[in-house]
């Protein structure tokens, strides 16, 4: 994410010709005067350099060397994942795994919280054969229901499908976040040994180096507040499917949470 | 960089200049062997943003305004609103910005020279820009 006005901002931040050359002179003096472990002389051919770096020069690099690229300390070949601003949309994808209520909230023995939606940004993963498209969704958790988390805590959490960040809509549960808003989530945190790959293992991706939980799918794990009213799948959670407000839903949410 | 970075913690040009050439001078007589220039460039990062705090606590503890001097060299040219903003942010935030946004590292690499957690880079990142929106408004990031 770029922010021309914070570049012009510090474009303002430069020391001027006397600045930088009464810097280095007395950088020269002070090192030349004090014990040195390894000397390091200080000629004056080397004030170029240190001179470019007193400069501040603008970075200005194509936009693909900007990329923001998520640390991927466990992955095995050239798997590579940055965040994008822009995705094709096409909501979540496939039919949906069959689970009874029960199982939605036993499968993966997911966490139940109460949550504000601090970020959204999409993102690639790119096994070199194959790009996935996901979205990284921040939350600070405001109740907990069921699981290890407290309040106050801010998780990152996983999905497999880009959001339409911008107009916040879809037809799925999770294509309706926005920033700022709050609902009642299970998101379930991955193992450390879950990996993903694609065709045969030589570009793998240890999945909690993205994040640390995630959203199975799109429509089952969240009971959104948004200015239409609560939105969640009524189908599947037949029980509430009357339900208006986020206590009705947190009431239920507490009794799948032993 | 390292002039950028001691301007965002001692907010003047003078305090600014003595903590850069500290950070210089520490990594001139160090005797240390980087693995490589980006080590080495991370290493002075840190420095430079420790000797700025070293001088703000020793100030505070003298109770003395550190650019109370007669010999101050120009102020730079232009501190306009954004980089007050900026400049008003804590100091864990300010070093995040600047490094993301003007330097243009990814936060996978601000989290390696700082040696914070990458979530923990990207919580400040967060933090900062919802301080930085209510200050500036909407349009500071275009």
């Amino acid at each position: 994410m770029k922010s021309n006005t914070i570049i012009s901002a510090w474009n303002g931040v430069n020391p001027d010709d006397a600045a930088r050359a009464r810097m280095l002179g007395n950088i020269h003096a002070r090192a030349a005067e004090q014990p040195q472990a390894k000397p390091k002389l200080f000629r004056p051919a080397t004030l170029a350099p240190v001179a470019a770096c007193l400069v501040l020069a603008v970075v200005i690099a194509a936009p693909q060397l900007r990329r923001d690229y998520i640390d991927l300390p466990n992955a095995a070949g050239n798997v590579k994942a940055y965040f994008v601003d822009d995705a094709p949309i096409s909501g979540s994808e496939g039919a949906l795994v069959a689970l009874t209520v029960d199982e939605i909230f036993s499968e993966w023995s997911t966490d139940s919280v109460r949550a504000t939606v601090l970020d959204l940004r999409n993102l690639v993963v790119d096994f070199g054969r194959e790009k996935s498209y996901r979205a990284l969704v921040t939350l600070e958790v405001g109740e907990v229901y069921r699981g290890g988390l407290a309040a106050g805590d801010v998780i990152e959490v996983m999905m497999y499908f880009p959001l339409d960040i911008k107009t916040g809509c879809g037809n799925d549960v999770m294509e309706n976040l926005r920033v700022g808003q709050t609902g009642i989530f299970l998101p379930r945190r991955y193992s450390g040994d879950e990996y993903e790959w694609v065709g045969s293992d030589e570009n793998t991706l240890r999945v909690r180096d993205i994040a640390e939980f995630g959203f199975p799918d799109g429509q089952r794990f969240a009971f959104l507040e948004t200015d239409d009213g609560l939105i969640f799948d009524r189908e599947t959670f037949s029980e509430i499917a009357d339900a208006t407000t986020l206590e009705e839903v947190a009431a239920y949410v507490k009794t799948h949470s032993p | 960089m390292i002039y950028r970075i001691c301007f965002a913690y001692m907010k003047n040009a003078p305090d600014a200049e003595d903590a850069t050439q500290d950070a210089f001078v520490k990594l001139l007589t160090s005797g240390k062997a980087f693995e490589s220039a980006e080590y080495e460039k991370a290493w002075l990062i840190r420095t430079a943003i420790n000797v700025c705090k070293d001088k703000l606590r020793s100030a505070a503890r003298r109770n003395e305004s550190l650019s109370d001097r007669g010999d101050l060299p120009a102020e730079p040219s232009q501190i306009d609103e954004t980089l007050q903003a900026v400049l008003a942010l804590p100091d864990k935030y300010k070093t995040v910005i600047y490094l993301y946004y003007y330097e243009g590292y990814s936060s996978a690499e601000v989290a390696k020279i700082l040696r914070r957690p990458q979530s923990t880079v990207r919580n400040y990142m967060l933090e900062a820009r919802r301080l930085l929106k209510e200050r500036l408004g909407e349009n500071y990031e275009k």
